[in-house]
């Protein structure tokens, strides 16, 4: 078998065994890798009844995708839980890294944890030699130290690790793994890792890749090398990594402040990638193999914020800075850092803080409710000091908040008396992920239904970010896209970015190119979600190069389809319908207070009208489930049969309810 | 007599050597103008422009926070001109 490891490692961690299986090919070749593998062996062996993110009978699976360590710039690991404590449906994270090239040098494509050790271990894998250990000594340490304690006791430095901090260790939902500072974000696949005792994953692979065509391999890699380097972003993202994109959301008026609530935050500029990268920046770094190098080494040399660190991404600076109402740049890379080491996902908590501070600006809490803690606009002593509580489950309040915040916002409410939903529609999320730092009232509508449709809650990693880049007059200029398809979008009008209709195509392509390129393993900074050139037609190149098959670019997005259809077929089986699949109700009740695009806002009809489009494309049912004739024609009968089973899938046309 | 603020945006701020300027003209100044004005190297050109002196595909101009692509546009006192690339990703 070329390209891929050819086995998967099954820890059964309550019986302390490790088993080797061999990889099918006819899996391989249906599910690609990383993700694909993930969502398919997950459906496989979870049992949905099982309702308990932390319960022993919810399953992780960590999966390199199927082109790491190939040269190429596909450096990226999908980690995925069955139960996700963010969601409590399917959930998955995705890191950019050095493990994933390493895993598949030592011949594994997937890693499943099943059960729950006795204690604390780790799993340590140097080629065939695979055993658990005691990770005991390892108790509460923070993601750095784990990771340089393991290299040192293991005598080799360029051992890789995957490890998780106290807060995975104390189960906190919004806990995750970490290969140091690059992050498997989203759905809180750490604390289940945790819940199941296992503390860290230690790779060393020596074998190298077996490459079906190593010349066809070498003319694909220059041909994408020089496509990469001549994108329009990549002077940008290499130079100013994607704390850039704050400046250009601030400058074009789209910058989301005080928890959506506003565009404007005085000082922002403060927070501009090149005050991070003149003040505090130390270089440039790059995942395995990259060329785009897009995270920034950071030093703050003193004050009450001294710190050091890497990553400093759009998320962790918008989050944490404009959309808290706060401009410190060192307190934001000390946060940065922090969140890192205590193994925590930016996204989720930046909003679990900034919702409360909106809480607390309209009066709906106060100290009796957090301990004491203040939650002011700005205000970064408080925001650090509720990151340590949430991590320890400190107090009443960090442990009712560790919970997920949803649990808090019930806590508030029943103490208070009020209905939970005068808390809860205050978040911004889907799905109950709360979302990215970009806004559906103007990121266009075709990044409305992909944040609403998307298969793990709120994301712009699932499809498409934004309709702006389709804002082109030739097809040629949309780059990443096939050109027959490129020029589709652009028949249909959809360069219009507040165009309903017909946007169903463009959020169906996205999400199957998204579900390809997160299996194989791409960086999406690589490609047309990023507005950069690398396309279906090189993954495909790239893929027959590496495995000796034969995909065409057609035969890519089939899988990613066929992928995409695991994931909504797996979270029909939850009970997760249409009515999940709609923006925040903010976006549909309250227009953009201000800038050029004052008065923005959904319409909710035409949502609604829209997503039944979409379903019919889809060859969904009327409530987003997957029908049996579509099912079939993906290969996916045992799904199908499943659901029938289930009394979950029907057999009527599409379009019907 | 009028002046306009140009701000550079990252990558641009190193292309124009500068984070800001501000342009004065006398009587009235187009998009083009300005470009004109301000474009000294031939890298910051080629990076903005294409061979027939129209604005690249992936290049934005914002004037008082809108895209502008009209290179005809007039600027009047007080504006403010931003180079930037399209918001893409995250």
């Amino acid at each position: 078998m070329y390209g891929w490891g050819g086995y998967i490692l099954k820890a059964y961690l309550t019986d302390a065994k490790v088993i080797k299986d061999p990889l099918s090919l006819e899996f391989a070749r249906a599910f690609l890798g990383g993700r694909g593998f993930n969502s398919k062996i997950i459906y496989d062996g979870f049992d949905p009844s099982v309702t308990d993110p932390f319960s022993p009978k919810n399953i992780v699976a960590i999966s390199p995708g199927s082109l790491c360590g190939n040269t190429l710039s596909a450096s990226r690991i999908c980690v995925s839980v069955a139960r996700s404590p963010v969601t409590r449906v399917f959930g998955d994270g995705n890191l950019g890294s050095y493990f994933g090239g390493e895993l598949k040098w030592a011949g594994y494509d997937s890693i499943v944890f099943y059960g729950k050790a006795k204690d604390l271990v780790y799993l340590r894998i140097e080629d065939d030699r695979v055993e658990l250990r005691d990770a005991r000594h390892l108790k509460g340490k923070m993601v750095s130290e784990t990771d340089a304690i393991l290299k040192e006791e293991l005598g080799d430095p360029d051992a890789r690790v995957i490890a998780i901090g106290p807060a995975g260790e104390n189960q906190v939902a919004s806990a995750i793994p970490l290969e140091l500072h690059r992050a498997a974000g989203a759905c809180g696949t750490g604390g289940v890792l945790g819940s199941k005792n296992v503390k860290a994953i230690v790779v060393r692979g020596t074998r190298g890749s077996k490459i079906a065509r190593p010349n066809d391999l070498k003319e694909a890699f220059k041909k994408v090398h020089k496509k990469l380097l001549s994108g329009p972003h990549y002077p940008m993202f290499s130079t100013y990594g994607s704390a850039s994109l704050l400046d250009l959301f601030n400058e074009s008026g789209m910058l989301p402040t005080y928890n959506w609530q506003d565009r404007e935050v005085e000082g922002v500029e403060k927070v501009y990638s090149t005050e991070l990268k003149e003040k505090y920046g130390l270089k440039m770094v790059a995942c395995l193999g990259c060329a785009v190098h897009c995270e920034h080494y950071y030093v703050v040399k003193e004050g009450p914020y001294a710190t050091k660190g890497a990553g400093a991404e759009y998320e962790v600076t918008c989050g944490f800075g404009p959309r808290a109402g706060g401009v410190k740049l060192d307190a934001i890379l000390y946060i940065n850092t922090l969140l890192n080491d205590l193994g925590l996902d930016v996204v989720q908590v930046s909003n679990w803080i900034n919702t409360m501070r909106h809480w607390w600006q309209d009066g709906l809490i106060d100290e009796s409710d957090t301990d004491g803690l203040v939650f002011e606009w700005g205000d970064y002593d408080s925001t650090i000091e509720a990151i340590r509580r949430l991590a320890y489950r400190k107090g009443k309040f960090g442990n009712s908040l560790a919970g997920n915040i949803f649990t808090f916002a019930r806590s508030i409410a029943d103490k208070k008396k009020i209905p939970v939903e005068k808390l809860t529609r205050y978040l911004i999320q889907i799905k109950g992920m709360t979302q990215s730092s970009g806004d559906n009232r103007l990121m266009g509508i075709g990044a409305a239904l992909s944040h609403g449709t998307s298969t793990r809650g709120s994301d712009h990693l699932r499809g498409v970010n934004t309709d702006i880049w389709l804002q082109q007059e030739k097809a040629e200029d949309i780059w990443g896209i096939p050109r027959e398809v490129a020029q589709r979008f652009l028949d249909l009008g959809l360069s219009d970015m507040n165009r309903y209709e017909g946007k169903e195509e463009y959020v169906a392509f996205m999400e199957d190119y998204c579900a390809v390129t997160d299996s194989l393993g791409i960086c999406k900074r690589h490609t047309a979600w990023e507005g950069m050139g690398l396309g279906l037609e090189e993954m495909a190149e790239y893929l027959n190069a590496v495995t000796g098959m034969n995909y065409t670019w057609k035969d890519l997005r089939k899988c990613g389809t066929r992928i995409y259809n695991v994931e909504r077929a797996m979270q029909a089986r939850y009970g997760l319908r249409r009515k999940d699949d709609f923006p925040p109700v903010r976006f549909f009740e309250e227009p953009v207070p201000s800038g050029p695009l004052k008065g923005a806002i959904l319409d909710r009809k035409k949502f609604d009208k829209l997503l039944s489009a979409y379903y019919r494309h889809r060859g969904w049912n009327e409530e987003g489930i997957p029908l049996e004739e579509t099912l079939k024609d993906l290969g996916l009968e045992d799904i199908s049969r499943d659901l029938k089973k289930r009394k979950i899938i029907q057999t009527k046309k599409a379009g019907t309810r | 007599m009028g002046k306009v603020r140009v701000k550079y945006l990252n990558v641009y701020s190193g292309l124009a050597g500068k984070k800001e300027e501000f342009v004065s003209f006398d009587d009235r100044i187009t998009l083009k103008e300005l470009l004109d004005r301000i474009m000294g190297s031939r890298k910051f050109r080629d990076s903005v422009l294409d061979q027939e002196g129209k604005l690249k595909p992936h290049v934005w101009i914002l004037v008082n926070r809108e895209r502008v692509a009209d290179l005809a546009r007039e600027l009047g006192d007080g504006d403010t001109v931003v180079f930037s690339l399209p918001i893409v990703g995250g």
